[in-house]
């Protein structure tokens, strides 16, 4: 077969110069050796990152200057007790949460993007939002006991138990829509995702409808979402789960590329289509499912993240959009935590609100500045 | 023509195509028997619906067939691994390639999928590859320009570009021809073509450009309506009433002398 080549490659040898000053120029294009500009965006989000951590770690109902905090991280026996809890056992579990969560939501954002050929599609149109609110509103809203049900449902073995029917919920209803998408197509497997979220939406309506106001509150709460809420220890579960997702993500880079092409020249390229779109649903479910499942329904990340990074960094190629996405959904979550639990206020406002605030006008602002508006898939 | 199945690329045995895998099937056409050689450059017309693209989708691997097999160098083209077949044949779809934030280049290099490693990594060779694939249609200076920017003639271009990067000896293309204007036309015609002679390469096309075909191909594949394949040089199928019987219409008459169609309604 390479015979037919031969010639070709002949006359090649004569550009390879050419061909190398070019290749050299433009290798972003290429491959994955990053050029200045995917370089500088790397660094920037870094950079960012760090900055919202720190700010994150010092800001808060007690403030912390930068001493204090050095102090406890690198000089323990001078530490206020009190200072080190606060900063150790919620604040930095908190804002890890934060950066993985965001990271996560992203990276889902951007495989349901590539998967449905569909700038508007994020893991929680198909329907794994709703999935875990059904969950949490069947905890919280009926088998919570009455009373004392209210307290324990807020803090302690009430908490556990939501995060595990939040997951439930998300899980049961991944693999409805993972059985559904082996059936039928692409874009019907979003509408039947919507669909769900519908009816399991009016569920929970009805449930709301028919509840206690002081049950009601405590559901409400859940859905304002809250990176706070997770400890060290269940961090121990959330971490691993978020990375595995992200690492499936990344190793799935190349077909995620072919599948830009829509299903039949992927095919014709040599990926097993179906198998692969399994693997990634898969993974964006458990990328969704982990962060809603610990910190409630968080919108907006999942789409602006993706958004931003493919325009900033003006490709669509994986290997270097995916872990850009993660990046700056793990900012923009940390900013939003930051903002959600601005100074001034005893409690932290709901993060859901905070996140669509800042993802609402990302968006816009990414789709007014592209040049080719209308064509982001088609 | 002979039916030499011991020396073709791509052959059929009473092959099947239509689609619903699941459910009722709906067979487009059938009792196929055909062959595709190394160099050949052949063209497939069929009035729409006839089921040209389910036939091409099929002989591509894409779709599975109704019934029949199909042989690509002898071996059943459904037990060759999907890597290995996309390095033997390649495809420009009729679907439009959407390509968002992406430029000509990486597109093209998406032809290299069949070779590179499963992380997608190119090597030199690759990148010599893309290039020659762009050289060889006439679309190095498009390299840098986004895909979702080019107007549909270069758009073609590329698509074909794309599908020689993968470097495989078939090449299967959906109506290359819809959407353009005459000069464009000609020109991917004539550059196809010209892939067949220089490059060895077996070029399969449908169209409903009825004259180019029958000016610029080896031989015609003629699927009819009722679902059967004829295939002849186009000089004997015209002779013959075979493209007569093919595109048969109540207004449409043909015209031997002339190898092209009278239509009953006044044109101007």
């Amino acid at each position: 077969m390479h015979r037919l080549y031969e010639e070709s490659y002949l006359h090649s040898s004569k550009r390879v110069t050419n061909c190398d000053r070019f290749l050299n120029q433009h290798s972003r294009l290429l491959n994955n050796r990053p050029d200045s500009r995917t370089r500088l965006f790397f660094l920037a989000l870094t950079a960012g990152i760090l900055v919202a951590a720190l700010a994150s770690a010092c800001l808060g109902a007690v403030n912390l200057s930068p001493a204090q905090l050095f102090s406890i991280l690198f000089d323990r026996e001078a530490a206020d007790p009190l200072l080190r809890s606060i900063l150790l056992d919620f604040r930095l579990p908190r804002i890890s949460t934060a950066l993985l969560a965001g990271a996560a939501l992203g990276a889902a954002g951007m495989i349901m993007q590539t998967i449905f050929r569909n700038p508007l599609a994020d893991p929680f149109i198909l329907g794994i939002n709703s999935g875990a609110s059904l969950g949490v509103a069947l905890v919280v809203l009926i088998a919570a006991p009455v009373g004392g049900g209210l307290v324990a449902t807020l803090g302690g073995s009430g908490q556990i138990a939501t995060i595990t029917a939040a997951s439930l919920g998300a899980g049961a209803t991944l693999f409805l829509v993972l059985a559904l998408s082996r059936r039928v197509d692409v874009l019907s497997v979003l509408i039947v995702g919507l669909m769900i979220s519908y009816a399991i939406g009016a569920i929970v309506s009805l449930l709301m409808f028919f509840s206690m106001a002081e049950r009601l509150q405590s559901f409400i709460n859940w859905s304002f979402g809250d990176y706070g809420g997770v400890s060290w220890q269940q961090f121990g579960i959330f971490a691993p789960a978020v990375i595995l997702g992200l690492l499936t993500a990344r190793l799935l880079a190349k077909p995620l590329d072919a599948l830009l092409l829509g299903d039949h020249y992927a095919t014709s390229i040599g990926t097993e289509v179906k198998r692969v779109r399994f693997l990634l649903l898969a993974a964006a479910s458990l990328l969704a499912g982990a962060v809603t499942g610990f910190c409630g329904p968080i919108g907006f990340l999942g789409i602006a993240a993706p958004h931003l990074a493919r325009t900033l960094l003006r490709t669509s190629q994986h290997a270097i959009v995916l872990p850009a996405t993660a990046l700056t959904g793990g900012l923009l979550s940390l900013l939003a935590d930051l903002a959600a639990r601005a100074p001034g206020f005893d409690s932290s406002l709901p993060l859901n609100a905070l996140t669509a605030l800042i993802g609402a006008p990302v968006i816009i602002a990414v789709l007014l500045r592209q040049r080719n508006r209308r064509r982001l898939f088609q | 023509m002979t039916q030499n199945k011991a020396n073709s690329l791509l052959s059929s045995t009473d092959l099947s195509v239509g689609y619903g895998e699941k459910g009722p099937a709906k067979t487009l056409a059938s009792g196929i028997d055909l062959t595709l050689h190394a160099g050949e450059f052949i063209c497939l017309l069929g009035p729409n619906g006839a089921g040209k693209t389910t036939l091409l989708r099929t002989l591509s691997g894409i779709l599975n067939p109704l019934a029949g097999s199909i042989q690509l160098k002898g071996t059943d083209l459904f037990t060759i691994p999907p890597r290995e077949r996309a390095q033997r044949i390649s495809v420009v779809l009729a679907d439009k390639v959407p390509a968002g934030m992406m430029n000509v280049r990486s597109l093209i290099a998406l032809g290299r999928h069949p070779y590179s490693g499963w992380l997608g990594r190119l090597d030199t060779k690759d990148y010599e590859c893309i290039e020659w694939a762009l050289q060889t249609v006439g679309a190095s200076q498009l390299a840098e320009r986004l895909v979702a920017e080019l107007s549909d003639g270069e758009r073609q271009k590329v698509a074909i570009a794309r599908a020689l990067a993968q470097e495989a000896s078939i090449l299967l293309l959906d109506e290359p021809t819809a959407h353009l204007d005459l000069p464009n036309r000609i020109e991917t015609m004539a550059l196809l073509r010209r892939l067949s002679r220089e490059k060895n390469l077996a070029v399969l096309l449908s169209t409903h450009d009825l004259d180019l075909a029958l000016r610029q191909a080896d031989r015609l594949w003629l699927l009819g309506a009722d679902g059967t394949l004829r295939q002849g040089e186009p000089e004997a199928l015209a002779r013959s009433g075979a493209l007569a019987e093919t595109f048969a219409h109540e207004s449409l008459q043909w015209n031997a002398l002339r190898t092209c169609f009278n239509s009953d309604y006044a044109i101007g």
